[in-house]
């Protein structure tokens, strides 16, 4: 408990904005989702933007810790125990999202007792179990030292880190309701985006617990997982490119989605994911010289965090923007505006950094209990500052 | 077999509402949703007109549940709460609804209505039909073809109170039907063919 | 994402909180049985209580006169479903979105529910709860002292389109000799021109039903939206368009009739008189006039004197077949061909001339026809294009329609061109027009209202409750709209429904006037405009509600109707026939009303003969409520036999000459013309009409409607953006009579110049003010030698709009 003991004033922001969340989300048990800035017509809102993210970042962890096995990088073998961790915390906070984002939990047996297996979230809940249960694995057995079992399990792990981002693009994806969903590329982007976050958040995590003197990454490493970082921002740019090419070039409907996007309500998020979370952070890392300054790797790596986050909500909210057809009946608001719009309510806001809080409490906890001492224990907790970067970043 | 559905003239629609209230009264819709409304098409105002005075033309459009046959939202729900029905309607098992609103980003016709909280009704009470299930915080609702009048042989409540009669109910699949000889004479098209969902509401001119 | 948020939990919650003691200023919250929704959130969706479940029927008819026969599905003593009558013949049975509303709005918020005394200034809308005992009281000592003070006509009784006429609305004013407001000056604007002509003394000119509407070739609605505000017959409306009807709607908005008809002619508001003559015009031009039907039907080839204008004819006695009542009548004479001289119209084997000036006894003579092909020469096509704003193109299209396709209906509606001060020249072209072409008396076609159906078999078989003699109303000083402006005697005012803010405009000076009253009652089920206003305020129930297992007996077109009491009366609210009786009491005169309803229905069904032999109370008991009339298989025609002097369809209006109006001639509206130096000021002409959400301003209190629709203007997008106005934009509207602030909605279908919209509606749901504070009041001089009146004009406005 070094981390959570050490870092008082962290912990006890953390603790208090988990506090928070907690009380938010039992108010909104009470009161049903109504509490929330959803509505008919903009039925899905930061929960659901913030379980796609939350998906997202957990993959820098698996995909570098079993990548050293797969594909025997050992360089990255250091970095795995922290990278697991931050990838089992952050699909907790993924899958937490999901289930507040619920309106009928009580009711959420039924979604064992008669699954349909037609529907991606039934696939998705199934993958994101089993990824949960592989990341677990993966600590026990790299805590308990079993190599071979580690190296077994990052067969399997891979492609499920892999699967786990292409469902959960399905359930998006595979929406013929939604004009700027509904596309094959979903998947690959949800991959591209994954890698990118991922990686961007293991960097900075990496960086703060060197600094808190928990654990100790070689420099080199941290350039040589900034250069992947590039590569990954590179495709991912690459990609939303190629989508927005294929909705704009026919200039039909796809077009309409895709001037919401540049130019409607959700342009801001759009522009700063294209601008702040892939070009700047792209230009940085591209040089050698930038990945070997920490101070940039972070701050890049911030960007892309929070780029990709942007992404989160220019995808989700877009699709809801123009109906296919205005004032359908589930599509009430008022006397004379039939479409919806979205604002969240402090409620969501509360929830949505409550959530991330804990997972926080439980990295530092668990980090605490699993990571080797990194010798020098007695520095100070002045550090922390980074990781309150982070929080507020994630947020 | 049997596939219920409707034929709705968009001419002798009068954009009067009264299918729409007619729906909320039988199904006893809570406050803030409609199973069922008349929207007037390309407008954001009722009663709006397309062109520029005095060269305008108007087209009321009403909308409910289109009871697909290739249901989006059937496909996606996750728990199975969305079904088809043997006599063709897409109907939702409410106590099987944990509230993931899938369906809703799913159905093209954004047909679907959520109880983001308690349903209120006003006035305070359960009106409608007794045996309409009465539905809670958390779960998604539409029109169901009135289920319960069409079990027992009625006409939906829409069709029987439309003062127009410019509503058909019947079942698709019997040639015979008026309303299958109607989609046939009258060239009736679905909303948003393009989504491959073969909508059971047919509309014509 | 931002800006607003959807306003999915901006709806109110209302819940009925128990309490009669209704705080002041707090009125109408408080409510029926507390029921509630809470249930367990862990409880399966089950079906609905399983309650005690009985049905009643009744006749709904409003003031839309619709007379939707309902089928009220009662549950646990609450109305839970209400659908059409089974019992009626399927193509009668019908209802609309009011009807269904009803499970709502019987319930809605705004109910009064007490007996109310005002404590606070009057328009303040303070008042504390009292008893029945003491409101009743209080009512009948003011009327008491005002009538020993200043004489019978100082109390002033009216019951208003907004509370039932079904049973006693002259009884109470006969019982206390009040005064009761003479002319209405509702809805008979054109009636006015079209009276001295048909003389059918109805607004209605001609007698048939929308039934025949598919029998027509042509339909020409004039201000007419029947599929808004008829909206239970619009039916006929398709019928006739699959029947091969051509339907023509002329309205200066692109109304839902508008855009379901085969052509739409957009007119300047209140210059329809115009585009009528312009008719007229070119009917004659073109030659396409019946003459057979002229000269056989109509007083065209009568003769009139050049030099006086006067009818060129004899005083006679003239027998009344029905009646045998004698009176003396004018008969006119004709050119008759045949010999070469002036012969009374009616004389055996005369064969009159159309056209032609002759010289008798040193008089110049000339045929009506002939002195209306001189009046008319100013009025060219062109004029009247110029005058309507419609392309003289289209006015001759019309006219080729209308007089050559074959049966003709030209249909006017109550709400648009009558609410002008010209209305009654409107009527009067009108008739010139029908009798050119005879659209009259003939299967398919007809002049007329056709809304709530037009004419269907009724029946006078139905005994009148006798009142001993001595009771009688007082004769009207003048009429109600007239009172705020003129000396009167009135002191003391009881209303049933809101008469003063609907049945004036003005509403400033109306309400000025009723401020200054000694005293002011009202009845009435919702908490309307007027009731602020008012002294003692007493609580109606719905025609839902009753004390009895029967209700009203009414004419339900086709069917007579005696209602069944669905739920008992909500509150402390009372039948109207209660309240009467109660405060007939304090006279010792209830015993000269019924006891019950059921008293009163069966003594009106006490000589049940003729097309309702043998309807009995336990026979409608029966039959779900309903009877069909014996007679409802043949269809009502108008025929050719017109109550005016000479029988016939009359075009010259002797008594007119003074006023410039024998014929016909145009003149501008009072405020409405393009003209007018006011607009300078006040640029755009405020409309108001019907809509499917309102019956004037009844259904104001529907939470259900309320979701979609409130005091909303409509406003083209030129006007708008000149003003930098936006939908959802709250608007002030304004003019010398005064302001109120709504919201806009900006509308395509609005002509640019005008706005538009609905009928009122209660004041407390605007931000400020109400509509009718800007309407015109004023009154038509010659329309007071007329039957009906003035008209009030409503739609005669100018006004200004600017964001609030």
């Amino acid at each position: 408990m070094r981390l959570l003991t050490k870092n008082k004033l962290l912990t006890g922001v953390l603790a208090v904005l988990s506090v928070a969340g907690v009380g938010a989300w039992i108010y909104q048990l009470m009161g049903g989702l109504a509490v929330t800035g959803m509505s008919n017509a903009n039925s899905w809102g930061l929960y659901i933007a913030l379980f796609m993210f939350f998906v997202g970042l957990s993959a820098g962890g698996l995909i570098v810790a079993s990548s050293a096995s797969v594909f025997h990088i050992e360089k990255y073998k250091q970095v795995a125990m922290p990278a697991i961790i931050l990838s089992t915390v952050c699909i907790c906070c993924a899958g937490a999202f999901v289930l507040i984002d619920l309106g009928g939990i009580q009711r959420i047996w039924h979604l064992f007792a008669s699954p349909n297996l037609a529907s991606p979230l039934v696939w998705d809940i199934c993958v994101i179990t089993l990824y949960l249960v592989i990341n677990v694995l993966y600590l026990r057995f790299m805590h308990r030292g079993a190599e071979h079992a580690v190296a077994v399990l990052s067969r399997f792990a891979l492609p499920t880190a892999v699967l786990v981002h292409s469902v959960t693009a399905w359930i998006f994806g595979l929406q013929i309701a939604k004009e700027g969903w509904f596309s094959a590329i979903m998947a690959p982007i949800f991959v591209a985006s994954a890698m990118d976050s991922g990686l961007a958040l293991l960097l900075i995590v990496l960086v703060a617990l060197n600094a808190a003197g928990v654990f100790e990454t070689p420099k080199r490493l941290i350039a040589s997982l900034a250069g992947l970082l590039a590569t990954c921002i590179a495709i991912d740019g690459f990609l939303i490119f190629c989508e927005a090419l294929t909705m704009g070039y026919p200039g039909a409907a796809g077009a309409e989605t895709l001037a919401v996007m540049v130019s409607g309500p959700t342009a801001p998020f759009f522009w700063a994911e294209v601008v702040g979370g892939l070009a700047v952070p792209f230009l940085i890392l591209v040089f050698a010289k930038n990945r070997e300054r920490t101070g940039l790797v972070v701050g890049a790596s911030v960007l892309v965090v929070a780029g990709v986050l942007c992404k989160r909500l220019w995808l989700l909210l877009t699709a809801f923007v123009i109906p296919n057809i205005v004032g359908a009946p589930g599509v009430l608001s008022g006397a004379w505006m039939m479409a919806g719009s979205y604002a969240p309510t402090a409620v969501e806001v509360l929830i949505v950094l409550g959530v991330p809080s804990l997972g926080a409490l439980a990295f530092m906890a668990l980090g605490s209990k699993l990571l080797a001492p990194a010798g020098a224990e007695e520095r100070a907790s002045a550090p922390a500052a980074a990781e309150l970067d982070l929080e507020a970043q994630t947020a | 077999m049997t596939k219920l559905g409707l034929a709705i003239s968009l001419d002798r629609c009068i954009g009067c509402q009264t299918c729409a209230n007619a729906c909320k009264m039988q199904n006893s819709v809570p406050m803030g949703m409609q199973w069922n409304r008349v929207v007037t098409e390309g407008c954001d105002i009722m009663d709006g007109a397309h062109g520029t005075y005095p060269d305008l033309s108007r087209t009321y459009l009403p909308i409910a549940c289109q009871h697909c046959e290739n249901p989006a939202c059937l496909k996606v729900c996750p728990t199975g709460a969305t079904y088809k029905d043997e006599m063709g309607r897409v109907e939702i098992n409410y106590d099987n609804c944990i509230g993931c609103r899938m369906c809703m980003a799913a159905c093209p016709y954004n047909a679907r209505s959520f109880n983001w909280e308690d349903p209120v009704h006003d006035p305070d009470f359960n009106y409608g039909d007794k045996d309409v299930p009465v539905r809670v915080k958390g779960v998604a609702e539409k029109c169901t073809l009135c289920k319960e009048r069409t079990d027992r042989g009625d006409e939906p409540m829409c069709v029987k109170c439309c003062p127009t009669k410019a509503r058909t109910f019947g079942d698709l699949d019997d040639p015979k039907s008026a309303i299958s000889q109607l989609i046939r004479e009258k060239h009736a098209y679905v909303l948003l063919e393009d989504k491959g969902t073969k909508p059971q509401v047919h509309y014509f001119d | 994402m931002g800006e607003t948020t959807v306003s999915r939990g901006a709806l109110s919650r209302r819940s009925f909180l128990k309490g009669a003691g209704a705080a002041a200023g707090a009125l109408g919250l408080a409510g029926a049985a507390g029921m509630t929704t809470a249930q367990d959130w862990l409880a399966p969706a089950k079906a609905h209580a399983e309650g005690e479940e009985r049905v009643a029927y009744l006749c709904h008819q409003f003031h839309c006169l619709s007379a939707c026969c309902l089928k009220c599905t009662v549950r646990d003593g609450r109305l839970a479903l209400i659908e059409p009558n089974d019992a009626l013949r399927e193509e009668d049975q019908r209802i609309c979105l009011r009807g269904i509303n009803e499970i709502q709005h019987v319930y809605a918020a705004d109910r009064i529910q007490t007996p109310l005394r005002r404590v606070g200034e009057r328009g303040e809308g303070k008042f504390e709860a009292i008893t029945w005992d003491e409101a009743i009281k209080a009512v009948a000592d003011a009327i008491k002292e005002s009538q020993a003070k200043y004489g019978d006509n100082s109390f002033f009784f009216r019951k208003s389109t907004e509370a039932s006429s079904a049973h006693g609305s002259g009884y109470l004013a006969a019982l206390l000799h009040a005064e009761t407001g003479g002319n209405w000056g509702l809805d008979r604007g054109q009636a006015n021109g079209l009276d001295a002509g048909c003389g059918v003394g109805a607004f209605r000119a001609t007698n048939n039903a929308l039934a025949e509407w598919p029998l027509a070739s042509t339909i020409i609605f004039l201000g007419f939206n029947p599929l808004e505000s008829s909206i239970a017959w619009t039916k006929a409306f398709f019928d006739a368009k699959d029947a091969g009807a051509k339907i023509i709607t002329v309205d200066t908005r692109f109304s839902p009739t508008a855009s379901k008809s085969h052509q739409w002619v957009s007119v300047k508001p209140g210059t329809d008189a115009a585009l009528v003559i312009g008719m007229v015009r070119a009917i004659m031009d073109e030659g396409w006039y019946d003459e057979e039907f002229m000269k056989a039907h109509t007083g065209y080839p009568f003769l009139i004197d050049r030099a006086t204008g006067e009818v060129y004819g004899v005083m006679r006695d003239v027998t009344d077949e029905k009646t045998g009542k004698v009176s003396r009548k004018k008969a006119p004479y004709v050119w008759d061909v045949a010999t070469g001289t002036a012969r009374l119209f009616d004389e055996e084997g005369v064969d009159p001339a159309l056209e032609g000036t002759w010289e008798v006894d040193g008089r110049t003579l000339v045929t009506e026809f002939s002195a209306l092909r001189e009046a008319y020469e100013p009025y060219t096509l062109e004029w009247a294009g110029e005058v309507s704003s419609v392309d003289p193109a289209v006015i001759r299209g019309l006219a080729d329609d209308y007089a050559n396709r074959g049966p003709a209906f030209l249909c006017f509606g109550l709400g648009g061109p009558d609410k002008y001060t010209n209305a009654d020249v409107l009527g009067h072209a009108l008739v010139l027009v029908t009798a050119l072409t005879g659209n009259t008396g003939k299967k398919g076609c007809g002049t007329g209202w056709y809304g709530g159906g037009g004419a269907f078999h009724a029946t006078s078989a139905l005994q009148s409750w006798k009142l001993p003699e001595e009771f009688k109303a007082s004769k009207s000083q003048m009429p109600m709209y007239d009172m705020p402006y003129n000396d009167n005697n009135v002191h003391v005012a009881l209303t049933f429904g809101d008469a003063f803010t609907l049945e004036a405009a003005d509403a400033n000076s109306m309400l000025e006037w009723v401020k200054g009253l000694d005293f002011f009652a009202i009845c009435d089920i919702y908490h309307s405009s007027a009731v602020d206003y008012a002294d003692i305020v007493l609580p109606a129930c719905s025609k839902f509600e009753c004390d009895e297992e029967v209700t009203d007996l009414r004419d339900a077109k086709g069917y007579l109707s005696l209602g069944q009491k669905c739920i008992d009366p909500l509150f402390e609210s009372k039948t109207d026939l209660e309240i009467e009786r109660l405060i007939a009491a304090q006279w010792g005169y209830d015993q000269y009303l019924p006891k019950s309803h059921e008293e009163y229905a069966r003594h009106r069904l006490s000589k049940a003969k003729g097309n309702i032999e043998g309807f009995t109370i336990e026979k409608f008991q029966a039959n779900q409520g309903v009877l069909r009339y014996l007679d409802s298989d043949e269809p009502v025609r108008s025929t050719l036999k017109f109550a005016t002097d000479t029988g016939r369809m009359e075009p010259y209006y002797e008594k007119q000459i003074k006023f410039g109006q024998a014929f016909p001639t145009y003149e501008t509206p009072n405020e409405a013309y393009e003209d007018n130096a006011k607009r300078q000021q006040y640029p755009l002409v405020f409309m108001q009409g019907k809509s499917c959400f309102r019956i004037h301003a009844y259904y104001s209190a529907s939470a259900w409607f309320q979701e979609y629709f409130g005091p909303q203007v409509n406003i083209s997008p030129v006007d708008a953006e000149a003003r930098g106005i936006a939908t959802g934009d709250a608007v002030r509207i304004t003019n010398d009579r005064g302001t109120f602030v709504c919201t806009a909605l900006v509308n395509n279908a609005i002509q640019p110049g005008t706005l538009f919209m609905a009928e009122t509606t209660y004041n407390h749901y605007y931000p400020e003010g109400f509509l009718q504070n800007v309407t015109n009041s004023h009154r038509q001089e010659r329309c007071y030698e007329m039957t009906y009146g003035p008209q009030i004009p409503y739609n005669d406005t100018l006004v200004e709009i600017e964001k609030a």
